[in-house]
């Protein structure tokens, strides 16, 4: 029954999410606080979540519920720009929410441009690339950067030259176009200077902080190992939310893309940028299979599958034949499981009164009792201990009719005493007179004339036990 | 639960039926296949259903109460049953057993049951008042669905209970009792005669005894005179009463053990208003039950009464009545002062003969006197018949009655005192008899 309950409400739950659809996991692309994956930037919102409060952003309802004393909005080389509309908005939505504001941009790229412009900040990130002049890596230029009172030397990625506002780093390169770019081998090396990679200044109370690499802040980045990124990125959160405890993080995820791990999966070009590690490749194994695991991707095909089997192997004329006899063959397990009874009402209650001789009661209230010449001898019997008891004279004797007549009439005495003796006689054969007698019609008769003569001396046949008692207890 | 619940012969044709409906409805309408799988979904239904009020009513619980007082009046036994469950029972049936000497008189034996979810309800059953130990119980139900496609097995909802009734006292048996039994010297006679009560001193008779003389008074007035004793009682009165099955020959009431304990209760409860101490005994089948060593007034009556109760016809038992045990019972608590033992029992057979023979000679070699009362079983056999057939009923047991008193006979042959009553007697005539004897 147990059993039955829970199949019946699984196959309603799997029926309800299918009907429901798909809900396919989309797997977001680059430095997105949502991204586990190499070159996202989950391991930034752990880190910020660790100390204060962290929310990310989906939509722009998500933003207009952000709410602190102290807020510090973060961005990390978006790879949507930051349209002019967007940026009013969300610095209307950030100023509206937060006594105090404060802004960090880590881009190397010029999508956050339109965010700094809507700030009214001076700060842009350029868009080139600092290239080291000598060495292996190129792109990877050792800067100084400088957070509040603290100092920290790192390797930067593809970072680019950031102008305006005072500037808080920098590494010592040759500032090139990305499409271009000079050799450190080149004869035509223009000299290394010091090239602004951060920069920072408030502006209306917002203090707004421009890294031009967003690199530093990735997963891969943060997770390698390298304790110096970690304790920059700290320290730059802390810096930024000048101490506040209630300070509130807010991560935006809406200017990254998203794709679908299937797509993800098939090598493209796609899939090269986002997935380069082993783990990054689990992940999206497990996004896709979720999605598959979802009802609404396989119960619908599942059911027509099995329709259009059905319509081939059960409505076919062949399975008019089978389908009602393996049913009913397997019908018996379930029709057998069960015992079975032969429905009838519970029995009642017999009531009985005991008698010695019932049988011979029903006979006798039926009327389809025997009665022979033996009967006869003991209704003589009985009148004889009667007579005797009462007159004084037994039925046999020749005085009887005499003293009975006085009661019942001479002629009627007579006729009852020599009628007694008649049968009497016959029935223990000591007279072979009369040959034929219907002794049942004989016995009845002479009980009822037997009670009428006893009634007429005041007694009754129904007393002749009673009164043979006395007789023998007397004798 | 699976095992407690049965399928009926009425599931096979009506699962011929969808079936049926089912092929029909693949080789000609596809409308009919879904009238076919409702009609399966209604069968698991039932079974559901089934085994839900099986549930419930396996978790009833149940007291019960029985009120008897005297055989005129009926027994009532009342049922409460209590549905402990939020499920209903809407289709049990209940069937209640009982001592089948009993007679229900309402309401049915058998019936439906109906109990709502969390309620109670009550079955009260009312039965014609008999005397002695009856076993009312136990109360069975079963469960269906309503197609009647499955069953429960049978659920004991009470065990038994036991209900005993008191016999009737007739007052105006009692009233003539007083004369009676102060002519049979039952009671205290204040009259002078052989005895050891002081009764009143007289003058010397030639022939009087010397050792009656009260020397005292002759030394202070010079005459002769005697004490007078009162004429000896019995102060000490056993009733002993065969319970086992032959004495329940008869119509209800009028069978020779019930109309022995209403004799037995009206003559204790007049002996011991007088001060007189009475016992009483029941012996069955099933053994034997005293109400110890003869007592009186109140306490003495109420352990009388307190015995009768346990009169009870053995249905079930095997075998027959100790006897000997009964002897040996009845030596032990009858008290050393001269007692009047009433036997009342049907001595046919040689063992129950020779029962009543040893039991007088172990009383009489004690100085107690025994008296058998005995039914004549014809007279209560027929009690019931009609009058049409009454003769003829009695003429054909004939035989019966003739060994009944060749029994007595020979019990008289061998120095017991025997009485023979039917139902036309009454306890004045066992007396009277009893007088005649003596």
């Amino acid at each position: 029954m147990a059993f039955g309950l829970v199949s019946a409400l699984l196959v309603i739950g799997l029926i309800g999410l299918a009907e429901e659809g798909p809900v396919l996991p989309e797997v977001p692309l680059g430095p997105s606080p949502l991204s586990p994956l190499s070159y996202g930037a989950l391991s930034l919102y752990e880190i910020a979540r660790s100390a204060y409060r962290a929310t990310i952003v989906l939509t722009p309802k998500d933003m207009g519920e952000v709410s602190s004393s102290t807020c510090l909005y973060v961005v990390v080389s978006p790879t949507i720009p930051i349209g002019k509309d967007r940026a009013d908005a969300t610095v209307e939505s950030l100023r509206r929410g937060c006594r105090r504001l404060s802004v960090l941009v880590a881009d190397e790229e010029t999508t956050s441009n339109g965010l700094l412009e809507a700030l009214n900040s001076t700060i842009r990130v350029v868009g080139n690339r600092v290239m080291v002049p000598v060495g292996a890596s190129p792109y990877h230029p050792k800067a100084s950067l400088s957070v509040g009172d603290g100092t920290f030397t790192i390797t930067l990625d593809l970072a680019s030259e950031v102008v305006g506002g005072t500037t808080s780093g920098y590494t010592v390169g040759v500032a090139v176009e990305p499409s271009g770019g000079v050799r450190a081998d080149s004869g035509s090396t223009p000299a290394a200077r010091a090239v602004p990679v951060a920069s920072e200044e408030v502006v209306s109370g917002v203090h707004i902080y421009v890294l031009g690499d967003g690199s530093v802040l990735l997963n891969q980045v943060l997770n390698s190992g390298d304790r110096v990124y970690r304790e920059f990125a700290r320290k730059l959160l802390d810096y930024l939310c000048a101490g506040d405890r209630e300070c509130t993080v807010v991560l935006d995820a809406r200017n990254y893309a998203s794709a679908n791990p299937f797509a993800l999966l098939g090598g493209g070009a796609e899939s090269r940028e986002a997935v380069v590690s082993l783990m990054d490749t689990l992940y999206v194994v497990s996004a896709a299979v979720l999605a598959i695991a979802h009802p609404a991707v396989w119960l619908p095909p599942l059911l027509e599958s099995a329709d259009r089997f059905l319509r081939v192997a059960v409505f076919s004329p062949l399975s008019y034949a089978i389908v009602p006899l393996v049913a009913l063959y397997f019908s018996r397990f379930f029709y057998y499981r069960e015992a079975l009874t032969r429905d009838k009402p519970l029995p009642e209650q017999m009531e009985k009164d005991v008698y010695i001789a019932a049988d011979l009661r029903m006979s006798v209230l039926r009327g389809t009792v025997r009665i022979d010449a033996k009967d006869f001898v003991n209704l003589y019997d009985m009148v004889d201990a009667v007579m005797t008891a009462l007159v004084g004279v037994r039925l046999s004797d020749d005085s009887l009719p005499g003293v009975l007549g006085r009661y019942v009439g001479s002629e009627r005495a007579l006729e009852y005493w020599k009628g007694m003796n008649r049968l009497y006689r016959r029935a223990t054969r000591r007279s072979l007179w009369p040959p034929i007698v219907p002794w049942r019609r004989a016995v009845l008769k002479y009980l009822e004339e037997s009670e009428s003569v006893l009634n007429s001396l005041g007694e009754s046949l129904s007393r002749a036990a009673e009164l043979e008692l006395l007789a023998s207890l007397r004798g | 639960m699976g095992d407690f619940i049965s399928r009926t012969h009425r599931l096979a044709p009506y699962l011929f039926v969808c079936v049926a409906l089912a092929t029909v409805g693949i080789f000609y309408e596809r409308v009919l296949i879904p009238y076919s799988l409702a009609l399966v979904s209604v069968a698991v239904l039932m079974r559901y259903y089934a085994t839900l009020s099986a549930s419930a009513i396996s978790k009833v619980t149940a007291t019960a109460r029985a009120r008897a007082t005297t055989e005129v009046a009926d027994v009532l036994v009342e049922f409460e049953l209590r549905n402990n469950t939020r499920i209903p029972v809407l289709l049990g049936e209940y069937t209640l057993s009982y001592s089948p000497l009993l007679k229900i008189r309402g309401p049915a034996k058998a019936g439906l049951l109906f109990i709502p979810p969390s309620s109670t309800v009550r079955l009260v059953f009312s039965f014609s008042g008999r005397v002695g130990t009856y076993r009312v119980g136990p109360l069975r139900a079963v469960v269906r669905d309503p197609l009647g496609l499955f069953r429960s097995g049978e659920i004991e909802v009470y065990g038994t209970l036991d209900v005993k009734v008191l016999p009737a006292i007739e007052p105006a048996v009692v009233k003539r009792l007083w004369v009676a039994t102060r002519r049979s010297g039952l009671i205290r006679t204040k009259q002078p005669g052989e005895g050891v009560e002081f009764y009143d001193v007289r003058e010397y008779r030639p022939g009087d005894e010397l050792r009656n003389v009260v020397w005292r008074l002759y030394a202070s007035r010079g005459s002769l005179a005697v004490k007078e004793m009162e004429k000896e009682s019995f102060q000490y009165v056993a009733f002993l009463i065969d319970s086992s099955r032959e004495m329940w020959v008869g119509p209800p009431r009028q069978t020779p053990a019930e109309h022995f304990s209403r004799i037995v209760a009206s003559i204790s409860y007049y002996l011991c208003s007088r001060g007189y101490n009475v016992s009483a005994m029941v012996f069955n089948e099933r053994g034997v039950s005293s109400s110890g060593r003869p007592s009186g007034g109140k306490d003495g009556l109420r352990r009388v009464y307190r015995t009768l109760l346990d009169l009870e016809y053995a249905e079930d038992s095997q075998g027959g009545v100790g006897l000997d045990s009964v002897v040996g019972r009845l030596v032990s608590l009858v008290p050393r002062e001269r007692t009047l033992v009433f036997l009342f029992t049907r001595p046919v057979g040689q063992a129950r003969e020779e029962f009543v023979v040893k039991l007088s000679d172990v009383l009489r070699s004690k100085n107690h006197i025994l008296f058998l009362v005995t039914p004549l079983i014809v007279g209560y056999e027929t009690s019931d018949a009609p009058a049409w057939a009454r003769k003829l009923y009695q003429l054909k047991l004939y035989e019966i009655l003739k060994e009944d008193l060749e029994s007595i006979a020979r019990l008289r042959a061998r120095g017991v005192r025997a009485i023979a009553v039917d139902p036309s007697y009454v306890p004045q005539r066992v007396v009277r008899i009893i007088e005649e004897l003596v």
